[in-house]
């Protein structure tokens, strides 16, 4: 395979954006100079070549790939709040490969392998941290799925293999691996290749690097409406229609291409274009401890127990939940999900009984059938889709900006994102990713 | 705990129920095309407002109902008294 | 139609013991029980369960004389509830049951069902019995809401749990297989109250 790493696919003369170093962190220091804005702040003008709708990871690295791969730069990327203010702030930071099924698999790996090498190529720090994931395994049944899952990784050259209490105890020497726990872990999934990064640095270097492109970033500019001409539907909307711009509530942008990139809120941005998707909004709680010295050196995951744990390099326990159990677009976060979060972390993790939580917050998850995404084509001509990652967003930016990107640029889908078309509701073929995230299936 | 008026327990806290998930009229099985049939089966609406959603009243009377929730501020509207049947579809 | 002479819920066939959905007191469980009086568990799972499902406004259920939510005790001792809108049980022993049972009208349509196997049957009682259910169980046991007589149905320690006030006591009952877990989380939520086992 050739050399897929960012760097070698950049166009022009490869010059980046201004680059952080130690050199010049001092210099400026000693010169009291201020730094330069990461990202401009321009007026919004009235047509641009492409619309993308959602200022977080998937949106903001599709206008980077477009700019980078694909040369086209004349692309606004709006968001009615502030970059990163959705899931991709609020997500556990959590990458990982070790996905079910091929496609999966593929796709993912591709994902790691562009954060792997993310900070060096969009020259910013984000943190990542290759610790190895854990996927613990509560009885028989759950060993055998590992056990699938595993021999389907090595298969596709994936590092993931099944491991028994003993090596477990090794790894994470505070998680309660006695057999008459009430939830005994009797194996793992271990990957060694997972590991968690700085979500908001990955946010603020794809938009950086995206901007320097000439990609304008447009913050608190809110979508209102999508302008759509010949659909079947009312006002022209729908099937059949062809996407002519935008309403911002800052104005009328008229564009060809508009591209839903909204998660938690994707059904609402795609109905403004008469689009009904198979979606809906669930939150996702999550919570934060104080910081303690470091001790947990691996993610891990308990999809019996529904939690996921990591520990920052702050040292700071991250706790995920499943998504709650109703449709919802609130984010307050709910007493009882605490409640049930901290039992659970207790069944795995006694020794952290005394540690006290700091704050709790949640994210809107687009959860689809087959907890699979939709991206692509629309049956609305220049609308395209990025949605329906559900809980799993997060650790497919790269690559879903990469592949929709291709899509916009070529007007042909990649075959990477090909199971994941609109249309595979209506055909009914619907995709399998029972390995999609950890925790809630 | 979102507390889900139950037309027939009364209050009760949600991990008592089960959600079924938003209320859609079924089409004909005898009539309906494939495409129709998966319409019904996966796409939803999914609004940020008032929505008509099916519960089932999994650990209190086992019944399935329709209620009407916001779906932002999770307030129930017109929600049933057990003992008055008006307005509820058990 | 019914036929209500073919049924003698007194001679099921098989031996008591085995017919019982009892549990098993564990030392863990009677190491928890001071014989403080607060509250009193007591294991009836020789208690004859007989479901009745019908139409609320068939004869048959004017004939139990209780509606959804509500109960009665009759002469002959056997709890008669209301436990969900077309479901009625009948609890007491084989002898009584099988009596109130005979009562009934024959006509309309309606199904029965022997829960005795099926169930475990918890009676608490005692003066700190409601304070110990409000540990675990999140409906308000006060005597507005569940009043004396009242039935409901709830998750109890995170088991389906149908509930009736009867008299000085809650019966609480579950599917077997919880039987045992419930009897050692309802000790286990009772022991700051003093808590009494068996009669």
């Amino acid at each position: 395979m050739a050399d897929r790493s960012l760097r070698s696919r950049r166009n022009g003369n490869g010059k980046g954006p201004e680059r952080y170093s130690a050199w010049g962190l001092l210099r400026k220091g000693l010169a009291q100079e201020n730094w330069p804005r990461a990202w401009r702040e321009v007026p919004l003008r009235d047509t641009y070549d492409a619309v993308i709708i959602g200022g977080g990871v998937h949106g903001l690295a599709t206008a980077y790939y477009l700019a980078v791969n694909h040369g086209i730069t004349n692309v606004a990327v709006v968001d009615k709040a502030y970059i990163g203010s959705g899931g991709s702030g609020r997500n556990t930071a959590i990458v990982r490969s070790n996905y079910l099924t091929p496609e999966g698999v593929a796709f993912y790996d591709r994902s790691l392998e562009l954060y792997n090498s993310m900070a060096s190529d969009l020259n910013i720090n984000v943190m990542f941290s290759e610790r190895g994931h854990l996927t613990l395994a509560h009885n028989d049944g759950a060993v055998r799925t590992m056990r699938w899952r595993a021999e389907v990784n090595k298969l596709q050259n994936i590092d993931s293999s099944v491991i028994g209490p003993d090596e477990i105890k090794k790894l994470v020497p505070s998680l309660d691996t006695t057999s008459d726990a009430r939830y005994p872990i009797m194996g793992a999934l271990y990957h060694p290749p997972g590991g968690i990064i700085r979500h908001d640095a990955v946010v603020w270097g794809y938009a950086r690097a995206a901007d320097h492109y000439g990609v304008e970033i447009h913050q608190k500019t809110e979508v209102l409406d999508i302008l759509v001409e010949g659909g079947s539907g009312p006002d022209g909307k729908g099937p059949g229609g062809k996407v002519t711009g935008v309403r911002t509530s800052k104005g009328d942008i008229s564009a060809p291409i508009v591209v839903n990139c909204t998660a938690g809120w994707a059904s609402l941005i795609a109905s403004m274009a008469g689009i009904k998707l198979p979606i809906h909004t669930r939150p996702l709680q999550a919570a934060v401890t104080e910081p303690v010295k470091v001790f947990l050196p691996a993610v891990v995951v308990s999809g019996s127990l529904h939690v996921y744990v990591s520990q920052t390099d702050r040292g700071e326990l991250v706790f995920g939940a499943a998504v709650d159990p109703f449709n919802n677009y609130n984010i307050a976060g709910s007493l009882d999900f605490t409640e049930g979060l901290a039992g659970h972390i207790l069944e795995l993790m006694p020794g952290v009984s005394k540690m006290r939580l700091l704050r709790q917050w949640a994210g809107l998850c687009d959860m689809t059938p087959d907890y699979s995404p939709v991206m692509g084509f629309t049956p609305v001509e220049g609308f395209l889709c990025d949605v329906g990652w559900g809980t799993y967003g997060f650790k497919a930016g790269p690559v879903s900006g990469e592949t929709m990107a291709e899509c916009i640029a070529t007007n042909q889908t990649p075959k990477l994102i090909a199971p994941f078309a609109l249309d595979r509701f209506p055909e009914g073929t619907l995709v399998g990713e029972k390995g999609a995230a950890s925790v809630g299936h | 705990m979102l507390i889900v008026p139950c037309p027939h327990c009364g209050p009760r806290n949600s991990s008592d129920l089960r959600y079924v998930g938003e209320s859609h009229s079924r089409p004909d099985p005898n009539t309906a095309t494939p495409e129709q049939w998966r319409d019904y089966l996966y796409m939803e609406d999914n609004p940020a407002d008032w929505l008509k959603e099916t519960w089932y009243c999994r650990s209190g009377c086992r019944r399935y109902f329709t209620l009407e929730r916001h779906t932002g501020s999770n307030e129930f509207r017109n929600p049933p008294i057990p003992g008055n049947k008006k307005g509820t579809k058990a | 139609m019914v036929n209500t002479t073919d049924l003698d819920l007194t001679n099921s066939g098989v031996e008591a013991p085995t017919y019982r959905t009892s549990v098993v007191v564990t030392p863990a469980t009677s190491g928890l029980a001071d014989g403080g009086g607060g509250v009193a568990l007591v294991d009836r799972g020789d208690h004859t369960k007989l479901m009745l499902r019908c139409d609320a406004g068939s004869a048959a259920a004017a004939a139990l004389g209780v509606s959804f939510g509500s109960s009665r005790i009759t002469d002959s001792g056997v709890v008669i509830t209301g436990l969900r809108p077309d479901e009625y049980w009948l609890i007491g022993t084989a002898e009584s049951v099988t009596g109130e049972r005979a009562g009934l009208p024959a006509d309309g349509l309606r199904s029965e069902v022997d829960l005795t196997h099926g169930r475990t049957l918890i009676e608490v009682s005692g003066p700190k019995a409601t304070g110990m259910l409000e540990k675990v169980c999140g409906l308000d046991f006060s005597d507005a809401m569940t009043p004396r007589g009242a039935a409901t149905s709830a998750s109890v320690a995170k088991v389906s749990c149908d509930i009736v006030r009867a008299g000085d006591s809650y019966l609480v009952a579950c599917d077997r297989s919880f039987g045992q877990y419930l009897m050692e989380s309802l000790a286990d939520a009772a022991r700051e109250f003093g808590l009494t086992l068996g009669d």
